[in-house]
């Protein structure tokens, strides 16, 4: 017969211990509580008293539904926390449990035990809880007290948590819900954001979120405007705080790849206390991984991985659609799967990478992209660490310098062509078989094409004057020229150039048509000049043509098929010339010549 | 016998020096160590490795970076040399030697498309 820890109950509702006791659990019952995850009430017995104030934190609801813990059934608390809610009732949160016996094996219940009243016991036992306060809790509030002086000096007495029983103890992340509001965790801080601003019909305003972290488990933190102001300069990633009085609420996955059901705002009761004594909160959690598993799992999949940085790309800067510049950067990582994945990072990230001596890098919360065969890209809420102090970054250090270096790792990202991640290099011959622009969007190529013909004849046009407006004008023949796009007549126009090109590259030829700043740099003139020749100056006009004739370049084009009166055609428009880097053309080609030898 | 200057000549790497024992090669490196009696100096390719240039009289100039030497491999696997052109990497892009020498072994490796097989010796 198994023997349940008489006199635990009091003990638990007392807060005064009651880990590893042996109850047997009477009841459990599903609380139905809005749209969140499952929350189970749990009624336990010592065989003296019953309780039925435990709550299952959310992470062990599978225990219920796979039928582990059902009425009878005798368990082992191994973990718990004991919460006080605002009306002084006590609430046991179980973090651990182990089922001991399980309920077919039970005859029933055992012994006879009495619900358990908190009352009849209060008044001693308030008495004795400021004083018997376990020893491990008495030492977290002398912690929080003494963090608190060293930074924030006079302003002490007033934040601390001062009502009996109701003192922040110091709790594990994964215990945190929304039906408690008095808690304090230690934890460290894995990741903070930059400070983003919003602005829409509702107004503005701007908010920061960080990632932190416990033995426990993880949570997302995120503050708005005054809280931005208050905390945002205070928190450094890598340290450890004390964080009380935040709001709970049920997280949103869509923005978050952090292993909590629940997600954390700062409000303005909320204090953050820098913890010194730090070395035992664990420094990330992650779960890493392999990069040769990248190929199995879904698009959009938020991952943690750690790998070798073999190779990195120079940072680059592009235009978003919203019209803000970015730069990134691309990095080739691999691990010991003996397969490489390209990694993007942008902003902030990117322009700091540091990649000489090829450093283990780690990415936490990384999205998974079908891009270019499998590639990640490590966002706004992805932490980049180089070098972590984890154990797997030194097993992984071990295995590159070992074999690992010699290793010839294949890439699950397509580099096509190379140099460059998502440069799409085409053959003028590859755009034709492989009938690019026939789809139901444009495509973007670019080639390496040498000028074989330029056509003079109208490649320059009248445009309206306004500045943006690029629009034809209509010639009056009274000296002034219409826009029908502004509506309006001007006496004057400016010239613009939509240049014919015929270019060509070993294998085949394609006519392409070049706009103002493209035109402008094969010809090498800019089109006002090239107006005022062509009207002056015939001869210098058509030398100039002439010069541009046989010069190669690199061609970014937009090729699609258009129709017009019945007639389809390919129709290739030159977004960007830009003169051949011929060191990067070189390893590109000598990149295809080894792969092609390889196959 | 032609002229060294007249004849086809196989650009090598370090590696190649043993196979082309007497016969006429262009050689790029970079310039490591020169002798102290100017006779004789010391190149690197670009996978780090090193061969020695001789020459038939003392140099008159500083020599230092990147050199094409023109010249007769000896029995020993040094280059007799018969001329040698510094390449200047105060006038636009530098030479990246490591990049020559991966081509240089793309040529060597498929000689089927580079058919710059020197069939005429000296």
């Amino acid at each position: 017969m198994t023997k349940l820890s008489e006199g635990a109950i009091e003990a638990l509702s007392n807060s005064t211990g009651g880990n590893d006791a042996v109850l047997q659990l009477v009841n459990i019952r599903k609380i139905d509580g809005g749209n969140g995850p499952a929350r189970y009430r749990v009624m336990m017995s010592d065989g003296v008293h019953t309780l039925s104030s435990f709550m299952l934190s959310t992470q062990l609801n599978f225990m219920v539904e796979d039928n582990l813990l059902a009425p009878n059934c005798v368990c082992i608390l191994k973990r718990h926390v004991t919460n006080i809610l605002k009306d002084k009732r006590r609430v046991v949160i179980i973090l651990e449990i182990e089922v001991v016996k399980p309920a077919e094996d039970v005859a029933g219940r055992i012994g006879d035990p009495t619900p358990y009243t908190e009352g009849q016991n209060k008044a001693p036992q308030s008495a004795t809880n400021s004083e018997n306060r376990q020893p491990l809790q008495q030492q977290h509030k002398s912690e929080v007290n003494r963090g608190f002086n060293k930074d924030f000096g006079k302003k002490t007495p007033s934040a601390m948590p001062s009502t009996p029983g109701g003192s922040s103890k110091v709790v594990p992340i994964a215990s945190l819900n929304p039906y408690q509001s008095k808690w304090t965790i230690r934890a460290r801080i894995t990741n903070k954001s930059s400070i983003r601003t919003w602005s829409n019909s509702r107004g503005d305003g701007k908010l920061f979120s960080t990632e932190m972290v416990d033995e426990s488990g993880e949570i997302r933190v995120t503050g708005f405007n005054q809280e931005v102001d208050k905390f945002f300069s205070l928190i450094e990633v890598g340290k450890v705080y004390y964080i009380s009085k935040g709001s709970l609420k049920i997280a949103n996955k869509q923005y978050t790849s952090v292993k909590n059901d629940y997600e954390m705002t700062l409000n303005g009761d909320s204090t953050i206390i820098p913890c010194e004594d730090s070395s035992d909160v664990p420094m990330v959690q992650c779960d890493f991984v392999s990069i040769a598993d990248l190929e199995n799992r879904e698009k959009d999949a938020i991952v943690d991985v750690i790998g070798v940085c073999k190779s990195v790309d120079e940072v680059t800067r592009l235009t978003t659609k919203a019209n803000r510049e970015v730069s990134k950067r691309t990095l080739h990582l691999m691990d010991m799967s003996g397969k490489l994945v390209t990694v993007t990072l942008w902003g902030e990230d990117a322009e700091k990478f540091e990649g000489s001596g090829q450093p283990i890098v780690a990415v936490k919360g990384a999205k998974l992209s079908d891009f270019g065969g499998r590639s990640l890209s490590a966002s706004f809420s992805s932490t980049v660490m180089i070098n972590p102090d984890i154990p797997e970054a030194y097993k992984l250090r071990g295995w590159y310098d070992k074999e690992g270096h010699a290793m010839d790792g294949q890439s699950l990202t397509e580099m096509k062509g190379g140099g460059g991640g998502n440069t799409n290099w085409k053959t003028l011959a590859d755009v034709k078989t492989e009938h690019l622009g026939h789809g139901d969007k444009a495509d973007y190529y670019t080639c390496i094409a040498t000028i074989v013909y330029l056509r003079k004849e109208n490649c320059l046009y009248q445009a309206c004057p306004s500045q943006d407006c690029n629009k034809k004008v209509v010639d009056q023949h009274n000296g002034m020229f219409r826009c029908e796009k502004c509506d309006k007549e001007f006496p004057n126009f400016k010239y613009r150039l939509i240049l014919s090109a015929n270019i060509a590259d070993y294998a085949d030829n394609q006519w392409v048509t070049c706009f103002q700043e493209s035109a402008e740099s094969i010809l090498g003139q800019n089109a006002a000049y090239l107006g005022q020749l062509k009207d002056s100056n015939e001869a210098a006009f058509d030398e100039i043509f002439q010069q541009a004739n046989f010069h190669t370049f690199v061609f970014r084009s937009r090729v699609k098929l258009e129709t017009y009166n019945d007639e389809s055609r390919i129709k290739a428009t030159v977004m960007d010339v830009k003169p051949v880097d011929h060191m990067e053309y070189s390893k590109r080609l000598i990149m295809n010549i080894r792969k092609l030898a390889a196959e | 016998m032609a002229g060294i200057l007249d004849v086809p000549k196989t650009r090598i790497t370090c590696a190649m020096l043993s196979q082309y024992i007497n016969k006429p090669v262009c050689f790029v490196g970079r310039v490591e160590k020169v002798h102290p009696t100017g006779k004789t100096f010391t190149v690197s390719d670009g996978e780090a490795k090193i061969a020695t240039v001789e020459l038939n009289d003392p140099l008159d100039e500083e020599l230092s970076g990147v050199v094409e030497v023109i010249g007769m491999v000896s029995n020993k696997g040094a280059i007799m040399a018969t001329t040698y052109n510094l390449l200047r990497e105060d006038k636009g892009i530098a030479f990246d030697l490591e990049l020559y020498t991966e081509a240089l072994k793309v040529v060597h490796d498929f000689p089927q498309h580079y058919p710059f097989e020197v069939t005429t010796s000296g």
